[in-house]
C-alpha cells in the first residue's frame, strides 16, 4: 500500500501541476465566461431598448397616479410640455403624454419617437377611463344605486392550474432532454480527453528502460494500479472543481434580482436537470471513465513503442465514438427504449451512455440501473486484476508487429 | 536491489530531486532520508546542474550520472549494472569505478556486465562469460587467465625478432618497439628456456612471463564463437 501511495501521488501531483491539465481545467471555465459575457452584452444592449423613458405633463392627478404605476418608465423631472419638446429633441425621452381636460372630457396626447410602451398605454387608459367615468357619473346625475347597476361587470374567471401543471410537464421533459444531452456530451468529451492521457502516460515509458528500473523496485500491479489510480483521482478533481465552481456561481448569481426572478421562474427546469446529473447517473458516467481509463492503459501498454504514444489510444477512441453516435440516434430517434438500447444498458462502457437515458426517460427503474451498474464495476475489477498480471509482459514487449500480434507476443512471454 | 539499465531510463520532466527521491522511495528510503544525501552525491558525481532543474536540461552524461545515483543512492545490497561505463569519459568512468569499489566495500554484491574486459578485470573478483546463454567462462580473474596457460612473456632485449622467431617453443614475437617485444609460448614450460636464452646469464631489464588478458581470453572466446 506504501508503494502503491508513492505512485499515486507522485504520478497524481505531476498531472495536477501540468501545463496541459491546467490548461484543461480553465478552458470549459473561460470558454463558459465568454459566453455569460456575449450574453451580458446582448442583454446589455437589449436593457437598453427597454430602458424607455417618457414624460408626462398637464394634469397633475393623471401624472401622479402614473408615476406611482410606471415610475420606471416616467422621467419625472420633466415639468413642461416645452421642456418635454426639447428632451424629445435631443432623444433623452422616447416621448412626452400631454393629459388635459376641456369641457369635462379628459384628451390624451402623446408625441414620441416610437410608439408608447404598451404597459404605460395601459396603465394611462386605466387611469383616465376611472377619472373620465367619476366626471361622467357626475354630470349624469345618477343615484349611487344606478351608479352601481352601471358598474357591474361580467364575471371573468381564470383557472391557471392546469397551466401550471402543464408548464412543469414541459419543464420537465426540457431538463430530461437537456440533462440526456449533457450527460452525453460530458460522457464522450471527459471519455476521450482522460483515455488519451492515460494511455499515452503509459506509451511514454514503453520501449524505455524504465520499466525495467521500476519493475526491479515495485511489483507491475501495485504500479499499474498506481498510475491509473492517479488519473481516475485527476479526472475526480476535476468534476470536484466544477462542481464547486457551478455551486458558488449559482449562488453568487442568485444574488442578483434578473437571474434570482430566473431560477425562480425556471425551478423545475432547474431542480430537474440537477436531479437528473447528480443522482445515480453521475455514477454511470464515473464508472464509464474509469472502465475507459483502464482500458486506455492496456492500449497505452500495447503501443509498439514510444512514438506511438500520441496515437496508442485510437481502438478505444473510436469505440468511444461509435457508442456516442449510437446512443445520440436512440436519443434522437426516440427508440431509446429499443431492444439494441435495453441490451447495451447492460454492457459495461455502452451502459455508461444507454443507461443514463433509459433511467431519465423512464425507460428503466432505479433497481436495472443498480444492477447494470454492479455489471460494470465488476468488469472494472475483472480487467484491472487481470491485467495488472500481465502488464510487465505488455510493457517489457517490445514486439512492433500488428496490434494482435502484439498481444500474442506479449502473451507467449509469460 | 539497485539497477542500472544500459540506456537511460529517467522521467525527463522530473525535477533531478524528484527524480531521484521517487526511485528511492520505491526502493523503500523515506523521502527526508534520501533529500539529506542528494547534494552531497551530486557533488561526489561532479554532476552539472541543480537540484530543481529538469533532467531533460542535463547533458546526457549528467544524465547518466543522475541514473547512476538513483541505482546507488538508496544503499542497496545488490547492484546490477548494465554497461555501466557506456558513454562515459575516461574521468567520469574513474568516479564510477570509485563508487562501485565504495559500494562493494560497504558490502554489496555488485554483478555488471560489460565489453570492456579492462574495466571487468580492474573491478570483478569473479567472472562469469556467456555465450549464446551458455556459460563459458566462470572463477575468479586470476583463475580464469591461468587456466590459459602463462604464455605470454613480455622481454626488452637486444635481440632481432627473427632470433627469438627461432628459439625453441616461441609460437609469435610482436615488436613493442625500443627493443620490446610480447613473446607467445606454444607451451609455458619453455619460459626458464627463453629467460636463459634472453638473459645470456646477464641483467635483463624486462622479462615478464604472464598468463593471457582477459581481454585477449574475451577474443579468443568471442573468435570461437564466430568461427
Amino acid at each position: 500500500m506504501h508503494k502503491f501511495n508513492i505512485v499515486f501521488m507522485r504520478n497524481y501531483l505531476l498531472h495536477l501541476k501540468s501545463k496541459s491539465f491546467i490548461a484543461l481545467l480553465i478552458t470549459p471555465i473561460i470558454s463558459v465566461l465568454i459566453s455569460a459575457g456575449i450574453g451580458v452584452l446582448v442583454a446589455g444592449s437589449t436593457n437598453n431598448f427597454d430602458n424607455y423613458q417618457v414624460a408626462i405633463v398637464g394634469d397633475s392627478s393623471v401624472k401622479s397616479e402614473l408615476v406611482s404605476k410606471d415610475k420606471d418608465s416616467i422621467d419625472t423631472s420633466i415639468k413642461s410640455e416645452s421642456t418635454a419638446k426639447k428632451e424629445l429633441k435631443k432623444d433623452n425621452i422616447d416621448g412626452y403624454i400631454k393629459v388635459s381636460k376641456e369641457n369635462n372630457q379628459y384628451k390624451v396626447n402623446f408625441v414620441g419617437s416610437s410608439s408608447l410602451d404598451s404597459d404605460v398605454k395601459t396603465d394611462l387608459l386605466a387611469i383616465v377611463n376611472q377619472k373620465q367615468s367619476e366626471i361622467n357619473v357626475k354630470n349624469s346625475n345618477v343615484t349611487n344605486e344606478q351608479y352601481k347597476q352601471l358598474s357591474v361587470k361580467p364575471a371573468f374567471k381564470s383557472s391557471i392550474t392546469d397551466k401550471e401543471k402543464k408548464q412543469k410537464t414541459e419543464q420537465t421533459s426540457s431538463a430530461n432532454t437537456a440533462s440526456i444531452y449533457v450527460l452525453m456530451f460530458i460522457s464522450y468529451f471527459f471519455t476521450i480527453i482522460y483515455a488519451s492521457i492515460m494511455s499515452t502516460t503509459i506509451a511514454k515509458e514503453k520501449g524505455t528502460k524504465i520499466s525495467e528500473v521500476i519493475f526491479s523496485s515495485v511489483s507491475p500491479s501495485t504500479y499499474f494500479s498506481g498510475k491509473v489510480g492517479a488519473v481516475i483521482a485527476l479526472m475526480a478533481t476535476q468534476m470536484v472543481i466544477y462542481t464547486g465552481v457551478g455551486v458558488v456561481a449559482y449562488f453568487i448569481l442568485n444574488m442578483d434580482p434578473f437571474f434570482n426572478s430566473l431560477f425562480t421562474s425556471q425551478h423545475v427546469l432547474i431542480s430537474t436537470f440537477v436531479g437528473n446529473i447528480f443522482s445515480i447517473n453521475i455514477l454511470f458516467i464515473f464508472i464509464g471513465f474509469v472502465i475507459s481509463i483502464v482500458l486506455a492503459a492496456i492500449c497505452g501498454s500495447l503501443s509498439a513503442n514510444v512514438e506511438g504514444a500520441s496515437k496508442s489510444a485510437q481502438p478505444l477512441v473510436f469505440l468511444i465514438l461509435f457508442i456516442f453516435v449510437l446512443s445520440f440516434n436512440f436519443v434522437n430517434n426516440g427508440s431509446s427504449d429499443s431492444i439494441f438500447s435495453q441490451v447495451g444498458s447492460y454492457i459495461p462502457l455502452f451502459s455508461s451512455f444507454l443507461m443514463p437515458i433509459r433511467l431519465i426517460n423512464h425507460n428503466a427503474n432505479l433497481f436495472e440501473g443498480i444492477i447494470s451498474l454492479l455489471i460494470a464495476i465488476f468488469f472494472i475489477a475483472f480487467v484491472t486484476y487481470k491485467f495488472s498480471n500481465v502488464y510487465k509482459l505488455f510493457m517489457l514487449n517490445s514486439e512492433e508487429g500488428s496490434f494482435f500480434k502484439r498481444i500474442k507476443s506479449a502473451l507467449n512471454n509469460k | 536491489m539497485g539497477y542500472l539499465p544500459e540506456e537511460r531510463s529517467l522521467f525527463e520532466d522530473l525535477t533531478i530531486e524528484n527524480q531521484i527521491t521517487y526511485f528511492a522511495e520505491l526502493k523503500g528510503r523515506d523521502k527526508n532520508w534520501v533529500k539529506e544525501r542528494i547534494n552531497s552525491w551530486l557533488q561526489r558525481f561532479e554532476v552539472k546542474g541543480e537540484t530543481k532543474d529538469k533532467i531533460k536540461s542535463l547533458s546526457k552524461g549528467n544524465q547518466q550520472k543522475v541514473q547512476l545515483i538513483c541505482t546507488l543512492i538508496h544503499e542497496p545490497k545488490l547492484v546490477i549494472l548494465d554497461e555501466p561505463f557506456s558513454g562515459l569519459d575516461p574521468v567520469n568512468a574513474d568516479l564510477l569505478k570509485k563508487e562501485i569499489i565504495r559500494t562493494k566495500e560497504n558490502g554489496a554484491a555488485i554483478i555488471f556486465s560489460s565489453h570492456d574486459m579492462n574495466n571487468v578485470e580492474e573491478l570483478c573478483d569473479h567472472v562469469v562469460m556467456l555465450r549464446n546463454g551458455n556459460v563459458v567462462l566462470n572463477g575468479s580473474v586470476d583463475e580464469i587467465r591461468n587456466q590459459f596457460g602463462k604464455k605470454h612473456v613480455f622481454v626488452t632485449t637486444d635481440m632481432s625478432v627473427n632470433e627469438l622467431a627461432a628459439l625453441d617453443g616461441v609460437s609469435e614475437v610482436v615488436d613493442r618497439g625500443h627493443n620490446r617485444y610480447k613473446i607467445t609460448l606454444s607451451d609455458e614450460e619453455y619460459g626458464k628456456a627463453l629467460f636463459k636464452a634472453v638473459s645470456r646469464g646477464e641483467y635483463i631489464e624486462e622479462f615478464s612471463q604472464q598468463p593471457p588478458t582477459l581481454d585477449e581470453i574475451f577474443r579468443e572466446k568471442a573468435v570461437a564463437n564466430h568461427a
